[in-house]
């Protein structure tokens, strides 16, 4: 066996090792000319509020295609602003562009006031009372709903308890299958207590949550990443992007005791939602009461809610208009990244505008849209 | 035959009983730490030793000499004999004049309360003290000798149950010997806690079980049980430690294949930087496939447990101690915050009742 390290000459790790100081002098450079961290800088109107949980309106900055407005909702471990991070990378501002009429919830910040808010004030409280707002508000009787992650199971959830006021329901990257061996957070949290942690920390900690999620690709995440940025060390943009990205890594809300029990247990533990015996609050949700068009996009790399999580949707709803959208990328790619913008956003884009002309045919016979797309679509 | 005699034959008896049982057990005992010493840890159970033996054989011939008191005809033989057996060395008098000159001192001070005055009359005081010792009474004595033995009978019973989880504690703690041997101290001491803690609160923990027996018993019993959670996550964080390195190793061990591996096919790898990258990746993947199994799952799961458990006692043993305090402490708020949460879902049914009524008012 060679000795692999006497391959690196002196000269190389000289040469090296003084790059590098370089880099890092110039990243410390960069780092200070940054004062603020903008993020969320989409123009947007508080129209709602109740409790802590506020409902935005992002002024509308093109011609409206999508007459019906669109509500985004999110996990309640992330803030608002992910989806419009960065100014030229901007899923809320590409969507406006493309002629959608936005909303979006703000979670907020729990603290151990909320303690005991459970799912069943989520969504059949806080998320219902945006809808009805929402609604009332703009006269149209539905709404598109558009839920990330842990938002699109929530979205899926109150899109089967109250179809009647969901025109479309788009889903993207949404754990929905507990079950599969797919990923670790399917596998780790079968075997965390709730109950202890609920009673614990009475809100779990943003922190706690965000160290697993970090624990998951512990290697890249936490060394790999920080490496590649002393790459783009001299362009202040790239460093404020980077930034961003990190400020809204990092910016996790907890989740109230409660509502994790009930996601921990209900969810990942016992699959309710798959078996079709899940309630919320006293309310059952039968999946097969999702008649309203789907899209429902997985990431084909993510490895926090893998496809084999998101995919049984389409099987398990009742609606005859339903698209799988296949997205080359992995769980953040999805809300960030530049395939994102430029593929994936024109994309639900067109399917909503699409839907929102299709409304005679649909009610009138119907009639079963199911295309195949151009590109990664699968039915 | 002189039955002063016989009692104290029969006291001797028992006595020679008690220390024959006695010895015997000394001897199982002697015997199962040798065999334990010598053939490893099976030993210690292999035996079929019980700590409870050591009880037996001194709890049962005692037992059985109460009982046999107690059904003696002639107390008054009792009395005589242990009369007898005490008059040489005139135990009255001599406890008389241990206290005497106490008495004296205390009654040739100013502070004389009359009410005291009898107690502490020597002449009184002798007379008590020959009311409770004095043996004067056969019917006292045959009632003492009856609870005396029934006490020892049910002491026999309870000692059983009572040194059952001790017996256990002490033959786990035996079988961590081997540990201790090899070197294993922290690990061994930790199980040893857990186990004499498991002891302790399936016996004394049980009786401090109580309801409001008094508030620091709660203190005492939650300090006990919070050292044990503590004990119980180290011995898991301990494990975990030990899961990183050995998975680090093996990483580390692939890591040098990866770059051999290089360094033959391609000449030399180019620095640092390429370096961690292949450490990053080799790294990623050899945890991922430990992360990815259901025996980490789990193992995970109990060590988040046990951390939880720790800081959870740790609270209430908080709360405990600032109760008393002009605080309001942690399930003081928490209460309260279920009001608040309570009173608020109310407030939105209600405006949403009154907002479904609006409408049907304007039409009526």
């Amino acid at each position: 066996m060679n000795a692999p390290f006497l391959t690196l000459d002196a000269k190389g790790i000289i040469s090296e090792a003084g790059n590098f100081t370089s880099k890092f002098i110039k990243t410390m450079e960069t780092l200070s000319e940054i004062e603020e961290i903008d993020v969320g800088t989409a123009p947007k109107e508080l129209v709602f509020r109740e409790d802590k949980i506020k409902l935005y309106h992002y002024i509308p900055t093109a011609e409206i295609k999508c007459s019906v407005p669109v509500l985004i909702t999110y996990a309640l471990v992330n803030r608002y602003y992910m989806l419009d991070l960065q100014p030229d990378r901007s899923l809320i501002r590409n969507l406006q562009q493309l002629g959608l009429d936005l909303y979006i919830i703000d979670w907020d910040y729990p603290t151990k006031v909320d303690m005991y808010l459970s799912l069943d004030d989520y969504i059949n409280g806080y998320l219902n009372d945006c809808v009805d707002f929402i609604r009332e508000s703009t006269g149209h009787r539905k709404v598109n709903l558009m839920g990330i992650c842990q938002g699109g199971t929530f979205s899926t959830v109150y899109s089967a308890i109250y179809p009647g006021k969901i025109k479309n329901l788009v889903t993207l990257v949404t754990p929905i299958d507990f079950a599969g061996n797919g990923g670790l957070l399917n596998l780790w949290a079968r075997y965390f207590n709730a109950d202890t942690l609920a009673d614990t920390f009475k809100v779990i900690p943003g922190d706690f949550l965000n160290n697993g999620f970090l624990m998951m690709m512990p290697f890249t995440l936490n060394i790999s990443k920080y490496k590649e940025m002393l790459e783009f060390t001299d362009s202040r943009e790239k460093m404020m992007n980077f930034l961003r990205m990190e400020k809204w890594i990092f910016d996790s809300p907890g989740q109230t005791g409660e509502c994790y029990r009930q996601f921990m247990k209900d969810f990942y533990q016992e699959n309710k939602l798959i078996k079709g015996t899940l309630k919320i609050g006293d309310r059952k949700v039968d999946l097969k009461n999702i008649t309203m068009p789907l899209l429902n996009v997985y990431a084909k790399a993510d490895h926090l809610v893998p496809p084999n999580s998101t995919k049984p949707l389409n099987e398990l709803v009742g609606s005859k208009d339903k698209e799988l959208y296949e997205f080359n990328g992995g769980h953040i790619g999805v809300f960030v990244g530049s395939r994102s913008q430029k593929e994936l956003a024109p994309a639900i884009a067109q399917w909503l505008i699409k839907r929102a002309h299709e409304n005679a045919t649909e009610r009138a016979g119907g009639k079963t849209v199911e295309k195949k797309r151009a590109g990664r679509r699968k039915k | 035959m002189n039955k002063g005699a016989d009692v104290v034959d029969l006291w001797l008896k028992t006595q020679k009983e008690f220390m024959g049982s006695w010895l015997e057990g000394t001897r199982k005992l002697q015997d199962v730490l040798s065999d334990f010493i010598s053939s490893g840890e099976q030993a210690a159970g292999g035996k079929g030793f019980d700590f409870r033996d050591i009880y037996s054989s001194w709890m049962n011939p005692s037992a059985n000499y109460f009982a046999g008191q107690a059904k003696a005809e002639d107390f008054k033989v009792v009395e005589d004999t242990f009369q007898k057996l005490f008059s040489d060395s005139n135990v009255y008098m001599k406890l008389f004049n241990i206290w005497k000159p106490i008495f004296s001192k205390m009654q040739e001070k100013t502070l004389r309360p009359d009410s005291y005055w009898d107690m502490m009359d020597p002449a009184n005081y002798m007379k008590i003290l020959e009311e409770v010792l004095g043996f004067c009474s056969p019917a006292a004595m045959a009632e003492s000798y009856k609870q005396a033995a029934k006490i020892f009978n049910i002491g026999v019973d309870s000692a059983k149950e009572f040194s059952g989880p001790w017996s256990e504690a002490f033959r786990k703690n035996w079988q961590t010997m081997p540990g201790f041997l090899d070197g294993h101290l922290s690990d061994s001491i930790l199980k040893n806690f857990h186990s004499m803690f498991g002891a302790y609160d399936a016996t004394f923990g049980k009786a401090l079980n109580m309801p409001a027996v008094w508030k620091d018993r709660e203190k005492v019993e939650l300090c006990l049980k919070s050292f044990d959670d503590l004990s119980s996550y180290l011995e898991k964080s301990i494990e975990y430690q030990y899961r990183m390195y050995s998975t680090g190793l093996k990483a580390m061990g692939r890591v040098m294949e990866a770059i051999v591996g290089r360094t033959n096919g391609e000449g030399k790898i180019g620095g640092f930087s390429e370096f961690l990258d292949i450490w990053v990746q080799e790294n990623e993947k050899t945890f991922h496939e430990m992360f990815n199994t259901e025996e980490f799952a789990k193992f995970q799961g109990e060590y988040l447990d046990s951390a939880l458990n720790v800081r959870r006692h740790y609270f209430k043993l908080m709360e405990l101690h600032l109760y008393d305090f002009p605080v309001a402490v942690r399930s003081e708020m928490d209460d309260l915050y279920k009001q608040v949460y309570e009173l608020k879902r109310q407030v939105r049914s209600l405006q949403k009742t009154v907002k479904d009524l609006q409408p049907k008012e304007a039409t009526a």
